[in-house]
């Protein structure tokens, strides 16, 4: 009973050596992240709004003197720009409530203070000075001239939707910053992520991923490597493909190959493209 | 057991003892109880503040800073700390973009020169050079009083110590 049992055992184990031997493969999901926040969306907007009001409405009063040293200059800058409310005199007759004043504010309302700008805004400036920064903008293809290098200019900030964006770009990195965007190649006509074949028999998943990247990308991306250990597997016909993740971090995919088509696609995108995505939906990031 | 009658130590604030016809107060510091759901929390004045970064991002935040702005010189972005694999990042002085940096560019003229001119300097090139000086001073102070208005009135500094000897002589003086 004993010989027939290690009989059995061996010849299971000598068929599946010689026969079976699965192809692996290692797919790279690389992604760049979000750049910046996600647009809020209707309700999210609504609910921020009424917590600022109601934050507002629970404000402390603005402690003028903990900031501004009496008799200096800041504080008669401050004070230009902030002008206190009326005093309560008893003698006047005030139709819309009588003024509950502490330090200089007036505790019925909210408080809004301006504060003190290295720069003068538009309704600040005189009619000529007006002109003159027209003038500027005229000569200047119609737009406003900035001082890179002074430090006090305005903070203006940049705009969510680029250039890449306006002119339909996907192939470019900076497309979709509040989205996550993911690699695809063309191979032999069909839309794919990046799929490297184990021919060596000897690396790891991970160091098979990177030195396809480089072959087919160039080495001229900064990349983070999640984890070693792949986060999906998909077997067919003794094919065993593995899924590791990674994240670019700077740099830029030159493909090496010009006739190799790429993009950097969202997941609502990538529907349309690869042909397995339903199976795959799950690795990639709602936002 | 359970009919038997427990007594409860009963937790009353500041409780007064009475000792013949006397009430006894303690003499600990009687604080306001803050009742369940009373307590507030400490809402400070928030401006809404634009932070721009050294690479040129812009931040909003909310902050208790009287500034509607910000500008950063050396921040995550630029910091080799936070940015090791940046090799255009000089790490020879990392003050170079700060305040110490910028006092340095200014007046790096003083550092060794000084010493120079010292030597080969005549009595009245030296005398000239401290009038110069003074005269600077002075535009620099008319210049800060017609900002400050025509009312302005400098402000003495160094005021009188709280001397308590000196208040009960004049106490027992009136």
């Amino acid at each position: 009973m004993n010989k027939h049992l290690s009989n059995g055992i061996l010849r299971k184990y000598s068929q599946s050596t010689t026969n079976n031997i699965p192809k692996i493969s290692s797919t790279l999901i690389l992604s760049r992240l979000p750049v910046i926040t996600t647009e809020l969306s209707k309700f999210e907007k609504l609910f921020y709004k009424y917590q600022e009001e109601l934050w507002r409405r629970l404000m402390w009063t603005f402690p003028k003197w903990f900031y501004f040293n009496q008799g200096t200059l800041a504080e008669l800058r401050y004070k230009q720009l902030n002008k206190g409310s009326m005093s309560y005199d008893p003698k006047i007759l005030y139709p819309r409530g009588i003024p509950d004043l502490k330090q200089g504010r007036d505790r019925r309302f909210r408080q809004y203070i301006k504060a003190p700008k290295p720069y003068k805004e538009i309704d600040e400036l005189s009619q000529e000075q007006i002109k003159e920064i027209e003038e500027q903008k005229l000569k200047n293809n119609g737009e406003e001239l900035i001082n890179k290098d002074d430090l006090t200019r305005k903070i203006i900030p940049n705009q969510r939707v680029t250039k890449a964006d306006l002119n339909k770009d996907d192939k470019s990195l900076e497309r979709r910053l509040e989205r996550t965007l993911y690699l695809i190649i063309k191979v032999n006509d069909s839309w794919i992520l990046p799929t490297f074949e184990n021919e060596k028999n000897s690396t790891s998943l991970h160091e098979l991923a990177e030195s396809g990247l480089y072959k087919i990308g160039g080495d001229k991306i900064n990349y983070y490597n999640v984890s070693r250990i792949p986060c999906h597997v998909k077997e067919s016909n003794n094919n065993k493909e593995y899924f590791i993740k990674s994240h670019i971090l700077s740099g830029i995919y030159e493909p090496q190959d010009k006739k190799n088509d790429y993009k950097w696609l969202t997941k609502e995108e990538l529907k349309t493209y690869l042909p397995n995505f339903n199976e795959i939906e799950h690795l990639f990031s709602e936002v | 057991m359970l009919n038997q009658w427990v007594p409860i130590r009963n937790f009353i604030r500041n409780k007064a003892t009475i000792v013949g016809d006397e009430v006894r107060l303690s003499n600990r510091r009687v604080m306001k109880k803050i009742q369940m759901g009373k307590a507030r929390p400490a809402i400070f004045y928030q401006f809404d503040q634009f932070i721009e970064l050294s690479d040129g991002s812009v931040i909003k935040r909310k902050s208790q800073i009287p500034k509607d702005e910000l500008r950063m010189i050396n921040d995550q972005r630029n910091s080799i700390k936070w940015n090791p694999h940046r090799s255009d990042l000089d790490t020879s002085d990392l003050t170079a973009a700060g305040k110490i940096g910028k006092f340095k560019a200014k007046f790096a003229q003083f550092e060794g020169e000084q010493v120079a001119n010292q030597k080969d300097s005549t009595p009245e090139s030296q005398e000239a050079l401290r009038s110069k000086e003074k005269e600077r001073a002075r535009q620099k102070d008319k210049e800060l009083v017609e900002m400050m208005g025509e009312d302005a009135v400098e402000i003495v500094g160094g005021g009188n110590l709280y001397d308590k000897k000196a208040e009960t002589k004049r106490r027992k003086g009136k």
